[in-house]
C-alpha cells in the first residue's frame, strides 16, 4: 500500500529536503518546526508548514499527527527532544516512525523507544558519492533519462510464470535486471530463516517464486504500475 | 503423547515443509502449534518468516510485530521487520 500522509518534524537541511521530496512525489506533508524564522523562510515551499512545539502531545494531536502514515523525526540539536517526540508519536499510534541519527548509540536508544527506521544522512550521502565516483554513469542515467532502477516485491500474480511469459518489456517497457530469491534455511540455532540469492541477469525461462523481489529498470511513468500490482 | 510433544511435532513438520519451500503447509503446521501455545515467540517467528517467503507481507509484518511484543529483544524479528518496512 502506498503511503500518502507524512509529518516531518524538524526542518533543518535534511528535514526540509525530505519534506520537499515527499511533496514532489505526491504526498501530503505536514512540516513542523519550533523555530519561527525557519518556518517563515519555508512557508512558501510547502503546502502545510507550521511553527509548533512537537514535544507537546496535545499540539501534535491537534495538528493531526496521529493520522499520518509515517512521521520523520529530524531533530539535529537535541537527542533528548528526538527521543521524547518519538515516545509521543508512539502514543499517537503513528504506524511508521523514521529518525535521523548521528551515532550507533543514538540509533540504539531510538530503536528501544520505538523508531522503526533510522537514517544516517551524512553516511548515506558519502556512500552515494563513492558510488558515483566509482561508477559515474549510474546517477546520470537516473537523473537525465526519466529511467529508474527500482526493487519491487514480485506480485503474487507473477509467481510460477517465466520472465518471458510476463512480457514486461512489451507491456511496461521494463527490463528485469535481477531477481532476489529467498532460499529457506534452518540456521545453527534450529531457527527458520532465509538467505537471499541474486539471479542476475535472469534468463527468459526463469520462473518467479514466492518471496521474490525484482530489480527493474523502467521509465519513471510506469514505476507506479508495478507498485500497485497484486 | 503429552501436549508439549504434539506441539513439537507440528513445529518439526513446519520446519520440514518450510525448508522444502512448501510454505502453505508450513504455515498450517506453525498455526497448529500456536493454537496450543499462542505466545510462543519462536513459533510465531517461524510463522512470520514463512509468511514473508510466501509473499504474504502484511501477515508477516503483523506476526513479526507480535513476536516483538512478546520478546522485545528478538533481534532476528526486528531486523526482518525493518527490512520489510524499507520496501
Amino acid at each position: 500500500m502506498k503511503m500518502k500522509n507524512f509529518a516531518v518534524i524538524g526542518l533543518g537541511r535534511f528535514g526540509a529536503a525530505i519534506a520537499r521530496f515527499l511533496e514532489k512525489e505526491g504526498g501530503e506533508v505536514l512540516a513542523i518546526d519550533i523555530n519561527p524564522e525557519i518556518v517563515r523562510e519555508l512557508e512558501h515551499d510547502y503546502t502545510s508548514v507550521v511553527e509548533a512545539d512537537a514535544t507537546d502531545i496535545e499540539t501534535l494531536s491537534n495538528l493531526g499527527v496521529g493520522d499520518v502514515d509515517a512521521a520523520i523525526v529530524s531533530i539535529g540539536t537535541s537527542m533528548e527532544a528526538g527521543i521524547f517526540i518519538t515516545l509521543l508519536l508512539k502514543e499517537l499510534k503513528v504506524p511508521l516512525i523514521v529518525a535521523k541519527v548521528r551515532s550507533k548509540l543514538h540509533e540504539k536508544v531510538l530503536k528501544k523507544v520505538g523508531v522503526n527506521l533510522v537514517v544516517y544522512p551524512e553516511e548515506d550521502a558519502a556512500q552515494h558519492l563513492a558510488k558515483k565516483l566509482y561508477w559515474p554513469g549510474y546517477s546520470e542515467l537516473e537523473m537525465t533519462t526519466g529511467l529508474s532502477m527500482v526493487e519491487i516485491r514480485a506480485p503474487k500474480s507473477f509467481i510460477g510464470k517465466t520472465v518471458a511469459k510476463l512480457k514486461l518489456r512489451e507491456k511496461y517497457k521494463a527490463n528485469v535486471v535481477a531477481i532476489k530469491r529467498k532460499n529457506p534455511i534452518i540456521d545453527e540455532n534450529e531457527q527458520t530463516d532465509y538467505e537471499e540469492k541474486i539471479i542476475a541477469p535472469p534468463v527468459a525461462e526463469e520462473k518467479f517464486e514466492a518471496g521474490d523481489s525484482i530489480v527493474l529498470v523502467c521509465s519513471d511513468d510506469k514505476v507506479d504500475k508495478f507498485k500497485d500490482m497484486k | 503423547m503429552n501436549s508439549k510433544d504434539k506441539i513439537q511435532i507440528h513445529i518439526d513438520k513446519g520446519k520440514f515443509y518450510f525448508s522444502s519451500k512448501k510454505y502453505e503447509e508450513a504455515i498450517k503446521e506453525f498455526k497448529n502449534a500456536l493454537s496450543n501455545d499462542k505466545d510462543n515467540a519462536e513459533v510465531l517467528y517461524s510463522l512470520a518468516v514463512s509468511y514473508e517467503t510466501n509473499s504474504d507481507y502484511d501477515l508477516a509484518k503483523e506476526a513479526y510485530q507480535k513476536v516483538l511484543l512478546i520478546e522485545p529483544e528478538h533481534e532476528l524479528a526486528r531486523s526482518h521487520l525493518e527490512k520489510m518496512l524499507e520496501k
